[in-house]
């Protein structure tokens, strides 16, 4: 199961945030602030993976980096460490094709969008879709009905 | 301005830019505090046109991490609002803002059942979403029957969402899971990709939460099998194809499945269907590999033939020659799996398992060492040590520790000879000695002084390392005990080796290597065993007790008090009158029983080798035999007596002098034994008398560590009001560079008052100190001991340490 999707960039500034566990609030942030310090001290031809216990029991952290944001997942035992790589990939391909190159100051910006996109690709802990055309498809129809209303 | 502010309050793309252009944290807290309370007075208004607008702009709050709880209630109004953009922006803020703890979210219920009735799909999909990501059991019971419903939805979108919505329920209801069994079926066949991941994925989360279920399952197994089969042989369209494998994403959930529910013993299909999804997937891709791993992990959860495991063992070994981290680290996470099981099969890929230690990742290397531990048997220790140390070298002080302590156990565990176990052990020391945990150093002393052969030797070799290099406290800590206890072979015996000559020394020589370690920046348990070791040269050597005389001498204006009573009372040993008593009070250790095996706490309960029951430890033998602070000479007429009986008869007395040696700095036979301004010793038959009243001082260290040093000089002012303790703590900069900021803070129990008189400088300079008063009230004096909890908080190079600690070594009526 994902526990949690956090983007930050490379000075720590929280540009997503989604948890899908029960955690209190000052506990996010903690968590959150060791998870930027342990990504931050990783070369660049280090692997992706993070197994610190003191970092969140019995949870491994898959992260990647992409120009100045680090794309953050925190899966327990079961999920394959390889799968959520690709799957970070496929968020940010949607990301990407959502934004039309997608930057940094459109997470800033339209942070909305970027949650609606995550929902459409992890849903409760679970990976929903990952088809990018079909969430592509998907978003396209939610501005067309925003737009109407 | 306020005005027109009410109607068009701020964009949401106004606050981010006013919130990114704070340039502290102060300002930044400013804007979000002053946005916070327009929103909340906004709130007020209900019939407010912006509330999306409004709600919108918390969620950005949210996410830097400020506190929202007052959106909640608005969430649910926009969820209940008929326009589109506002119920997506409630449903939004309902899952980043609410908790599950929250009580509100027990009134959004009514309005997720009506969505999930409506007619568009987009608002299913939403009702279904919030309810994966945040419902309560209470709601999960209540709209289980929707969903339920939902499962057969003609449309996909709608499917794969009640699917995981299903899982949240059974996960929140386990009793729950029946209604949602009779889908499953249904779903593992739908025609839809996403749809049969989510109904393993549902199908996973039900077996989680009742394993004993996973045999009603195992009829599945079959249909799981040709659906994989399915995906591997037709082709699909591009789109679901990532790095040149159809769906990844089923492929590894639907071979997760199959190690569910494999049952007893795998048919005959699905290990087939794994062989050929092992042998066929292509591993150019990431994605491919995942495939790939995941088989692997299947293959060994489930009790697959030895021809299947051979060919996982192959894929891990392709994935650890890969140069990408990625791979390497997975497979050593699954080779760590199957060295339990199989260890041969392991084996085979040592040598690059070895070779990862050297990598430049530290993850991988913490990983192959944790492998290569594993892989350590009497065969193949003398190897695999030699190489580990050749990586020791190299390693950084990070790594270096973590290393140290796997390498110490695994000579401990696999020595094949006590000779070989030493000089290990001393490359070792040699290399990382103040890595080194205590125990080792204990355990080595142990066998040196249980095998007389190898004495001589070892005292050798220890002390030209010694001579080379005092950096590395383990290393000088045995070094130093040894030629203590046997230094008559130093100057009596030349001994040839393989390597050479190892020369026999002259008094001077000996006296000149321990005196390299008595400098004034060495660490005070360094001079202590330093001191031990002189005062039993003395008898071994006893040419050199001039030099000795003039050693010890110094130290006694040491700061530490320990070592300025230990030299007081070591000079005093070595006048004439106390001859005849010297030698045998100075005599070898005895050899005690055994030597604690090397127990060094470790997380990783997953090692195999310590899943062996451990040897039962004796708790006051190896580490207490060293333990120089409570040398022989916290003596008592009877303990006297024992010593020189030993000499006669030693068997029976190794109790009595184990117990000796055995307590922490033993406050029971207090300071006046011996006096360290006059040197005098007091006559011993008043003894009987001081062992029983109250100290009236004490001292002794509170706190030690390699930067600073906490004295207690504990007086107690009032003869006739017992209770009042007067404490004078000093503190000392040991370390070589300046401690500012220096703060004490101390917590005491219930029965304790205290006050504090602040220090008159909170900096130190390399070697300087400073004094407190502590003045304590022991209301319970007699009945509790006096124990104080200290924090001692201090700045080096604008570094803030802090550390915690326990002082409870006041004697038990103070």
């Amino acid at each position: 199961m994902i526990k949690a999707v956090i983007i930050f960039n490379t000075a720590g500034k929280h540009r997503l945030v989604k948890f899908y566990e029960e955690i209190p609030h000052d506990k996010k942030n903690e968590i959150i602030a060791n998870l930027f310090k342990e990504c931050t001290k990783r070369g660049e031809y280090s692997c992706n993976f993070i197994e610190e216990s003191n970092l969140w029991r019995g949870c491994k952290v898959i992260f990647r980096l992409y120009a100045t944001l680090y794309i953050v997942f925190v899966v327990d035992e079961a999920e394959n460490e390889l799968g959520i790589l690709d799957l970070i990939q496929v968020f940010v391909e949607v990301l990407d094709k959502a934004f039309e190159n997608v930057c940094e100051l459109d997470l800033v910006f339209h942070p909305e969008r970027a949650y609606a996109l995550l929902e459409e690709l992890v849903m409760g802990g679970m990976v929903i879709e990952t088809n990018i055309s079909e969430i592509w498809k998907i978003s396209q129809n939610m501005i067309a009905l925003e737009r109407k209303s | 301005m306020q005005a027109p502010k009410k109607e068009q309050p701020t964009r949401l793309r106004d606050l981010i830019k006013a919130v990114r252009a704070c340039k502290t944290a102060a300002e930044e807290r400013a804007v979000v505090a002053q946005e916070s309370a327009e929103i909340r007075e906004s709130f007020r208004d209900e019939t407010y046109r912006f509330r999306h607008r409004s709600v919108a702009k918390l969620l950005f709050i949210q996410m830097m991490g400020y506190p929202t709880n007052f959106g909640q209630v608005e969430c649910l109004k926009l969820i209940a609002s008929s326009n589109y953009t506002e119920k997506r922006v409630g449903y939004l803020g309902l899952t980043q803002l609410l908790n599950e703890k929250d009580d509100v979210l027990m009134m959004v219920t009514n309005s997720m059942q009506i969505d999930m009735n409506s007619s568009n799909t987009q608002i299913i999909g939403m009702a279904l979403t919030a309810l994966a990501n945040i419902a309560t059991a209470e709601m999960c019971r209540d709209l289980s029957k929707d969903v339920c419903k939902l499962m057969s939805h003609n449309n996909s979108y709608i499917r794969k969402r009640a699917t995981i919505a299903g899982a949240r329920i059974v996960r929140k209801c386990p009793d729950l899971i029946e209604d949602f069994q009779g889908e499953v079926p249904k779903v593992l066949e739908d025609r839809s990709h996403v749809v049969v991941m989510n109904g393993v994925n549902l199908l996973l989360e039900i077996i989680k939460i009742q394993p004993n279920i996973k045999q009603a399952f195992v009829q599945y197994s079959g249909l799981v099998v040709r659906a994989m089969r399915n995906l591997i042989h037709t082709v699909h369209s591009p789109e679901h194809t990532i790095g040149g494998v159809t769906d990844p994403f089923l492929q590894v959930s639907l071979i997760k499945l199959m190690s569910k529910i494999a049952g007893a013993e795998p048919s005959e299909e699905m290990t087939d269907c794994l062989a050929q999804v092992a042998t066929n997937t292509e591993p150019a891709k990431n994605a491919g590999n995942a495939v790939l791993y995941e088989c692997v992990r299947t293959i060994m959860d489930i009790s697959s033939t030895s021809g299947l495991r051979v060919l996982a063992t192959n894929i891990m070994g392709r994935f650890l020659l890969n140069r990408d981290n990625n791979l390497r680290y997975v497979a050593l996470n699954s080779l760590l799996k199957l060295v339990k099981v199989d260890l041969l099969a392991v084996q085979r890929h040592k040598t690059t398992i070895i070779d990862c230690l050297k990598d430049a990742d530290i993850a991988i290397r913490k990983k192959a060492l944790e492998l290569t531990y594993c892989l350590i048997n009497e065969s193949n220790v003398k190897q695999i040590v030699k190489e580990m140390i050749d990586f020791l070298i190299a390693a950084e002080p990070e790594f270096k520790e973590a290393l140290v302590t796997k390498l110490c156990l695994a000579i401990e565990l696999h020595s094949p000879t006590k000779q070989w176990h030493f000089d290990s052990v001393l490359r070792v020391l040699t290399l990382a000695g103040s890595y080194v945990p205590e125990e080792v150093v204990a355990s080595t002393a142990h066998i040196i002084s249980s095998t007389p052969e190898l004495q001589s030797y070892a005292v050798h070799k220890l002390f030209n390392a010694l001579v080379d290099n005092t950096e590395q406290q383990g290393l000088v800590l045995l070094a130093l005990w040894s030629i203590g206890e046997f230094g008559n072979f130093l100057v009596s015996e030349t001994l040839k080796t393989s390597d050479g000559e190892l020369k026999a020394m002259t008094p001077n020589e000996i006296i000149q290597g321990v005196e390299k370690t008595m400098t004034p920046i060495a660490a005070d348990i360094c001079k202590e065993y330093a001191l031990t070791a002189l005062i039993k040269l003395s008898v071994r050597i006893p040419q050199a007790v001039q030099s000795i005389r003039r050693l010890i001498e110094q130290q006694i204006s040491a700061l530490n008090v320990e070592l300025q009573q230990r030299a007081c009372e070591y000079i005093q040993l070595l006048g004439s009158n106390w001859d005849s008593i010297r030698g045998p009070l100075l005599e070898k250790m005895p050899i005690y029983a055994k030597a604690p095996a090397v127990d060094i706490p470790t997380t990783d309960s997953s090692s195999p080798v310590l899943e062996k029951p451990k040897t039962p430890t004796q708790p006051n033998s190896a580490q207490n035999l060293l333990d120089i602070e409570t040398l022989i000479f916290d003596s008592q007429p009877i303990q006297q007596s024992q010593i020189q009986q030993s000499t006669e008869v030693p068997q029976p007395q190794f109790e009595s002098l184990l117990d000796l040696f055995s307590s922490t700095p033993q406050p029971s036979f207090p300071a006046p034994v011996l006096n360290p301004v006059t040197g005098d010793i007091s006559e011993p038959d008043k003894f009987e008398d001081f062992v029983e009243i109250t100290p009236i001082k004490h001292n002794f260290i509170a706190f030690e560590d390699e930067e600073i040093n906490v004295d207690f000089n504990c007086t107690k002012p009032e003869p006739d009001a017992l209770e009042n303790t007067q404490i004078s703590v000093i503190v000392s900069n040991k370390c070589s560079k300046d401690i500012v900021g220096f703060k004490l803070s101390a917590a005491v129990l219930k029965h304790l008052e205290f006050s504090f008189s602040s220090a008159a400088s909170t900096s130190m300079m390399p070697g300087g100190s400073i004094q407190m008063q502590m003045k304590m009230k022991n209301k319970a004096q007699g009945q509790k001991p006096i124990a104080i909890r200290m924090k001692i908080d201090y700045t080096i190079d604008s570094v803030p340490r802090s550390k915690l600690s326990t002082v409870d070594s006041f004697p038990p009526n103070y």
